[in-house]
């Protein structure tokens, strides 16, 4: 089993990476960007960032930076045109929030899965940096008072059975910290096909009826 | 203004003023000696008062006085020290004068004696004048017969030596802590005639014992009985000095305990005679030979011996546990348990195990094992026939022909005449 990365990851770094690698994310994009071809908008007016989707209508209430704000998936906006345009506009809003959607969910999965990483890690780290060098100097210690027959054999046994034990305690720790990340970079990836909030990917099917 | 002449002829004990103590302290209060060293200090004559004959302290000396208007003062401090218990062990202790414990104070018999006593401990404290007859309010009982001395502040005791004899002097303010803590001192009252119980030589010790864990520096003060070093002086062994004596010399040895356990000290080569309880001096037809006198808690004894015999004598507390440092009371006998095969499997998990007291435990008088921190061996010490094997309440009369009237200096060990040594059989 490898040791310990000397640095977990950063949560920030596993939302921005899930962003732009995320299936579902790309196939909600895709799905935009066919609507808008279709319904055949060309004229950009603004970008904005899907995320932070309120903003295509109204400021938020109290204005404030919100965690993630780092993170974007800009999508353009179009001149809507007169009322005849309305349909396009909520055709494509909709394909919009749906890619928001998905977004969300995604974001919200791999904060999920980063803190039960990082539970994991900081686990291993601590019987690997505390406990375990703990118990060896406790172990030293004991040593050196059986040396001086302060102490006898079963309690040197005994502590050496502990000492043992805690370097288990260890490699279970470090073995679910692996398994932790295995999870972490499932979820970077998205459940491609069985993921429960499959509904996005099923979506293009389902919005595109009307092709 | 407290003036010196309000002092004399109190009854109780009078307390100086924090401002009178620093300021006109330098000329009010004699100087607090110390020592900055852990073996016997020889002693010399005194300069002045009435003439006696010295004592030894073992690891000790003796505070020195300031006479005025023919009051004999000391000053006592009562402060944290640091003591040498033996050499690889410091332990951290309360005392006087920078040591525990306290320098021995000496007089004679009918001395009028002032005794400042400055408190530079974190909490209150006095001095009990164990033994001594004194006025009741000179006793230094906390709340009984003073208050005690608060932090800072500095307390006279005033009182005449009524006779002379072996006392001690101990807190009696928060006792059973600041005994534990190594907070004690010797008395001697020298008889006012010179000539009066005369010896050669004399030399006092405290009985005390310290519970200071294995790689720790301060004493579990709330030990009752199970402490794990015995000490003579807060010294144990091999740091008790030889108790050095010209052959022919009239010798008496005092000591006083104030452990929680009694102490039966022995000597070997002599009997000899108690000559001096705590309550005074024994008549001749009061006393009786022995090679062996037990010492209560709290009490005193001193006996006397013509050194007639040469050699390198033992003298030791008779209960063996106190001839031992720290050791584990819990660790199990091993002897007679067969070791075969379980020693490879126990060192595949601890590669530096090494059976030990299989066959008893003289392995540890010769083996030099690394050890806890600041923890000296269960046995130690080397003779000039291999390792002695004893710790605690131990050291060595050393009689020898042809010493020099003040000489203490350790003279090596005893070149034993031929045919008077113990010799292996050969057949």
């Amino acid at each position: 089993m490898p040791d310990l990365p000397g640095a977990p990851r950063e949560l920030i770094e596993a939302e921005r990476v899930a962003v732009e690698q995320r299936l579902d994310i790309r196939a909600a994009r895709r799905n935009l960007d066919a609507e808008a071809e279709m319904l055949g908008l060309t004229r950009i007016t603004r970008w904005v960032n899907v995320l932070h989707i309120e903003g295509i209508r109204e400021r938020e209430a109290d204005g404030s930076v919100k965690r993630g704000f780092e993170i974007g998936i800009n999508i353009p906006l179009f001149d809507w045109g007169d009322a005849r345009a309305a349909k396009a506009e909520a055709q494509y809003l909709q394909a919009a929030l749906q890619l928001r959607e998905t977004a969300v969910n995604a974001r919200s999965e791999v904060r999920e899965a980063w803190h039960a990483y990082r539970i994991a890690y900081d686990l291993a780290r601590h019987y690997r940096d505390e406990i375990v060098p703990l118990r060896k100097r406790i172990s030293d210690e004991q040593l050196l008072r059986y040396n001086g027959m302060l102490i006898g054999v079963f309690e040197l046994i005994a502590d050496s059975r502990d000492q043992v034990a805690s370097i288990n305690a260890y490699l279970q720790a470090l073995r679910d910290s692996w398994l932790a990340e295995a999870d972490l970079q499932q979820a970077l990836l998205g459940q491609v096909g069985a993921g429960r909030r499959g509904g996005v990917i099923a979506m293009p099917a389902g919005g595109a009826a009307g092709h | 203004m407290v003036t010196r002449r309000q002092f004399i002829g109190r009854s109780t004990a009078a307390v100086l003023g924090a401002g009178l103590v620093s300021r006109a302290g330098a000329a009010t209060l004699p100087e607090a000696a110390t020592s900055d060293r852990a073996t016997l200090v020889a002693p010399g004559l005194p300069p002045n008062g009435r003439p006696y004959h010295p004592v030894v302290t073992l690891n000790g000396w003796s505070a020195p006085w300031r006479m005025r208007d023919g009051w004999k003062e000391f000053h006592l401090v009562a402060e944290p020290v640091t003591r040498e218990i033996s050499k690889g062990m410091v332990a951290h202790l309360w005392g006087y004068n920078g040591q525990s414990p306290g320098p021995t104070i000496e007089c004679v018999e009918g001395d009028k004696v002032r005794i400042f006593v400055t408190n530079r401990l974190p909490e209150h404290t006095t001095i009990h004048w164990h033994g001594i007859l004194l006025p009741n309010g000179m006793d230094g009982v906390g709340g009984l017969t003073q208050p005690q001395i608060p932090v800072g502040k500095t307390f006279v005791y005033e009182f005449e030596m009524k006779k002379s004899g072996t006392f001690m002097y101990h807190p009696h303010a928060d006792e059973m802590v600041q005994m534990a803590m190594g907070m004690m001192g010797f008395i001697v009252v020298h008889p006012r005639n010179p000539a009066f119980m005369r010896v050669d030589r004399d030399f006092v010790f405290l009985i005390n014992a310290y519970d200071i864990d294995p790689g720790s520096y301060t004493p579990r003060i709330n030990t009752m009985t199970d402490f794990n070093l015995w000490t003579w002086n807060s010294r144990a062994f091999p740091g008790i000095d030889s108790l050095v004596v010209r052959t022919g010399d009239r010798v008496r040895i005092r000591f006083g305990n104030l452990t929680m356990t009694n102490h039966p000290i022995h000597m070997h080569g002599y009997d000899f005679e108690v000559t001096c309880t705590d309550g005074g001096w024994v008549p001749k037809s009061a006393r009786w030979p022995e090679v062996t006198v037990d010492v209560a808690v709290g009490q005193m004894r001193a006996f006397e011996f013509d050194a007639a015999h040469p050699g390198d004598w033992a003298m030791h507390c008779h209960k063996s546990h106190h001839t031992m440092n720290a050791m584990g009371h819990a660790v199990p006998t091993m002897i007679g348990v067969d070791h075969r095969g379980i020693a490879q499997k126990i060192n595949r998990l601890i590669p530096e195990y090494m059976v030990m007291g299989d066959k008893g435990m003289a392995d540890m008088g010769e083996m030099e094992m690394p050890l806890p921190e600041n923890t000296l061996p269960m046995m130690t010490g080397t003779g000039p026939f291999g390792p002695l094997e004893m710790g605690g309440m131990f050291t060595v009369v050393k009689v020898r022909d042809g010493l020099g009237r003040g000489d203490y200096a350790d003279p090596g060990w005893y070149a034993h005449p031929e045919g008077t040594q113990a010799y292996e059989l050969r057949l």
